[in-house]
């Protein structure tokens, strides 16, 4: 493996920034990964649209497949309850994700639509943990969140959820 | 006013639900009271969630325990769980009442619910204590659904020991001691993740009645100390209000921590006191010792951890005895009778008559491993069973203990043995009275049987395909069991005399006492005469009997479960509703209630006896 060359492909982001990429690293990508596979060979000398993905995302989202281009592929089904009841994310990730508001929710979409599942669930984590702890009146001004509710009815959906807190 | 862009409004419906399925429940809901749109997905969510926890309390996943699930974010599908569970409860009641219905494969489909294992305990426990008394089929039902619940807990306990067995060093002792409770459980609180749950929120009770601030300057040896006067205290050690020092439930640690008043034997005292240290990071173990458990504590004492607490769900896995430990670095305590150290030297004079050699004397001082203080729990309860047969329990709690011990020595030997094939025949030589007691009190469990017989008697195929089965080996005798559980059963019509009058006096689910040797029990089947062999009638001199060999025989159970064939001129009839053992734990193999004005048992062998 390690001796073996490294293939670069050339990505393409919906402003029309072209950028050389291993092809191992994008291969995080399951979206990317499928197309290589159907495209064959061919691919390999062809630029791949990435047509929901700006270029300062995109070069985020690379960042972060380089960085975690040699994790073990994930464990999808029968994950351990451990993790699931967790949210803590690993030092590195964490920094990763200590950019504005914007950029973060842009890295979501974008790993939603690349289809990089563990980067997907770093972000979603990160929102979670943005939740946390906070009165809703808190995460409406954390989010800029209008809040749509008549005072009877925030406390009617208070009514019907007070067990929520104490099980 | 128009509404204000905000970036969670660009992620579709599925990754806001994701976001919120990281949320604790009374976080998820302060997101859900932000607006609209996040109540509707994060709400949905929560709905759901009620929905299962409320609708169920025992679940295989460790996410319905409800301490867990406080702080359990919602990734759970909780809709599709609601959904499975409500299709698995539906599938158990099916299977339930078509064995309540039919004879045929009652044991099949006993162990068909069986296997849906906690996701069903909920309808079972409901069954066995909500059915009406006025219910058509009370006895049965009630009967049933407790055998399956025993057949579910027996066979998690069972695993354990295999495991244990197998050395699996994962096992702890709170387990492997808790899973003889699992043999007594049934409907009530107190397997092995109540106690896990209880020894948590007594092991968090600590510091704070210490006083944070002391705990914190404490080293070890003085928090071991300190648990230990917490628990008795607590008065949750020890047998102080002196209920007789065998009785049954001191066996047990489920007794000990929920059922007044809390007394239990040194070994289960020192097993909580253990499990409640260890909580605390302290390397407490049960000795080795003769004669008594104590708890030997091993140093070092001098590394309080960083901020005073511990994390609560890292047990230390005991030690296999013998490890290594350097003077002064070891305390023993008795919790079960004090609250402070024992002085090694005590201990050590108490083994010097014994000349033993040295290093023996240190495999003595030093603490147990797992099994064998599972195997001392095992005699100390055969040894509880036959005082229990006079005292507490009655007969039946006495045949269950000593159903329990023989599993435990089957699996986990008598710790005698030496060599592989040493500890075969030894547990071979329980597995026939193991069997015996089986098939009489608990034919449901016949699968744990099966497989256990495969253990102990394998049958190699390869190039030993003519090799003839061990001598004990009961396989067959199995076999036949399980056939004669799935085949259809042959209607006896009742015969008349010439006359038009019953031949046979009584019917299936006659009450009655034995004329001469007075014991009570219930017709469950009858023969137009005697058809034992031969030898069998020579033997209990049928010929005897005024009426002799061919008078109506019927085969009945008595009182301690024990089936017998038991002459017509014997039976006298009882009109009023038995009490105890008979009605709550045994009658409803057979019957299905007591008719109060027939003064009878009503029948659930139909299919065997259709007329009666």
């Amino acid at each position: 493996m390690a001796a073996s060359e490294t293939t670069t492909i050339r990505l393409q982001s919906n402003d029309n920034h072209v950028m050389d990429v291993d092809k191992a690293v994008a291969e995080r990508s399951l979206l990317i990964k499928n197309m290589l596979e159907d495209l064959g060979d061919a691919a390999a000398s062809e630029t791949i649209p990435i047509p929901n993905v700006t270029e300062p995302v995109l070069r985020k989202v690379i960042e972060w497949c380089e960085h975690h281009r040699g994790d073990p592929p994930a464990t999808n089904e029968e994950e351990s309850d451990t993790r699931k009841r967790t949210t803590e994310i690993e030092e590195w990730d964490q920094k990763f994700m200590q950019v504005d508001q914007e950029m973060l929710f842009e890295i979501i979409l974008a790993s939603n639509y690349l289809d990089i599942k563990p980067l997907l669930d770093v972000g979603c984590k990160t929102v979670a943990n943005m939740i946390k702890g906070k009165s809703p009146e808190e995460i409406r001004k954390t989010f800029n969140i209008t809040n749509d509710f008549t005072p009877e009815e925030e406390e009617q959906i208070r009514r019907e959820n007070e067990w929520a807190e104490d099980r | 006013m128009a509404t204000t862009e905000h970036p969670l409004d660009r992620l579709p419906d599925e990754l806001l639900l994701s976001i919120a399925s990281h949320l604790p429940p009374a976080e998820a809901l302060a997101f859900s009271l932000t607006n609209e749109r996040h109540n509707r997905i994060a709400g949905e969510s929560l709905r759901w969630r009620k929905r299962c926890l409320s609708g169920w309390r025992y679940g295989r996943a460790p996410r319905y325990r409800p301490t867990l699930v406080k702080n359990f974010p919602l990734v759970e599908p909780w809709r599709q769980l609601f959904e499975t569970r409500q299709a698995t409860d539906k599938k158990a009641e099916a299977i339930f009442d078509d064995l309540l219905q039919s004879q045929q494969g009652r044991i099949r489909k006993m162990e068909e619910i069986a296997a849906l294992g906690y996701d069903v305990k909920d309808l079972l426990v409901r069954w066995q204590d909500e059915t009406p008394d006025d219910a058509d089929d009370v006895l049965a039902r009630r009967f049933y659904a407790s055998a399956i619940l025993d057949l579910i807990h027996r066979t998690i306990a069972i695993d354990i020991w295999t495991r244990l067995a197998k050395h699996d060093l994962k096992i702890k002792l709170t387990e492997a001691l808790g899973a003889y409770d699992l043999f007594v459980l049934n409907g009530k609180w107190g397997d092995i993740e109540d106690i896990h749950e209880e020894l948590d929120k007594i092991a968090d009770d600590i510091p704070g009645y210490c006083g944070l601030l002391e705990w914190k300057v404490y080293d070890k040896k003085e928090r071991a100390l300190k648990i230990a006067h917490f628990l008795r205290e607590r008065n949750m050690l020890g047998n102080p209000d002196g209920t007789a020092y065998h009785d049954l439930r001191n066996n047990f640690l489920s007794m000990a921590l929920f059922a007044p008043p809390h007394t239990s034997l040194p070994l289960q005292s020192v097993a909580l006191y253990c499990a409640v240290a260890q909580r605390h990071n302290i390397n407490a173990q049960p000795s080795n010792y003769p004669g008594h458990v104590y708890a030997v504590v091993d140093g070092p004492w001098d590394s309080p951890d960083d901020d005073g607490y511990i994390d609560l769900a890292d047990d230390i896995p005991l030690r296999s005895s013998g490890s290594a430990h350097t003077t002064g670095q070891r305390i023993y305590l008795d919790p079960f009778n004090s609250a402070y150290e024992v002085a090694a030297i005590h201990l050590a004079r108490g083994l010097q008559d014994r000349r033993l050699p040295a290093g023996q004397v240190a495999a003595l001082m030093g603490p147990t491993s797992v099994a064998e203080a599972t195997r001392r729990a095992g005699r100390n309860i055969l040894r509880s069973a036959q005082s229990a047969f006079h005292e507490d329990g009655g007969p039946l709690a006495y045949e269950t203990a000593t159903y329990v011990g023989l599993w435990n020595a089957v699996l986990l030997g008598d710790g005698q043995v030496r060599t592989r094939e040493n500890a075969l025949e030894q547990s071979r030589l329980y597995a026939a009275p193991l069997l015996e007691r089986l098939l009489r009190h608990f034919p449901q469990e016949i699968g744990l049987a099966e497989k256990l017989y495969a253990s102990l008697f394998p049958r190699g195929d390869e190039g030993s395909s003519n090799q003839e089965p061990h001598p004990m080996d009961p396989s067959e005798e199995i076999a036949a069991f399980r056939v004669a559980d799935d085949q259809p059963r042959t209607p006896k019509t009742r015969p008349t005399a010439d006359d038009g009058s019953d031949i046979i006096k009584y019917r299936v689910g006659q009450y009655f006492e034995h004329k001469r040797y007075q014991y009570e029990g219930i017709v469950t089947g009858w023969d137009e005469t005697c058809k034992m062999p031969e030898a069998w009638i020579q033997q209990m001199r049928v010929d005897d009997l005024e009426d002799g060999r061919n008078q109506p025989f019927y085969h009945i159970i008595d009182t301690h479960r024990n089936a017998r064939y038991v002459a017509q001129e014997n039976i006298l009839p009882l009109t009023e509703e038995p009490t105890g053992d008979l009605i709550t734990k045994i009658a409803g193999r057979y019957f299905k209630r007591w008719d109060s004005e027939a003064c009878v048992f009503v029948s659930n062998l139909k299919e065997e006896y259709p007329e009666d």
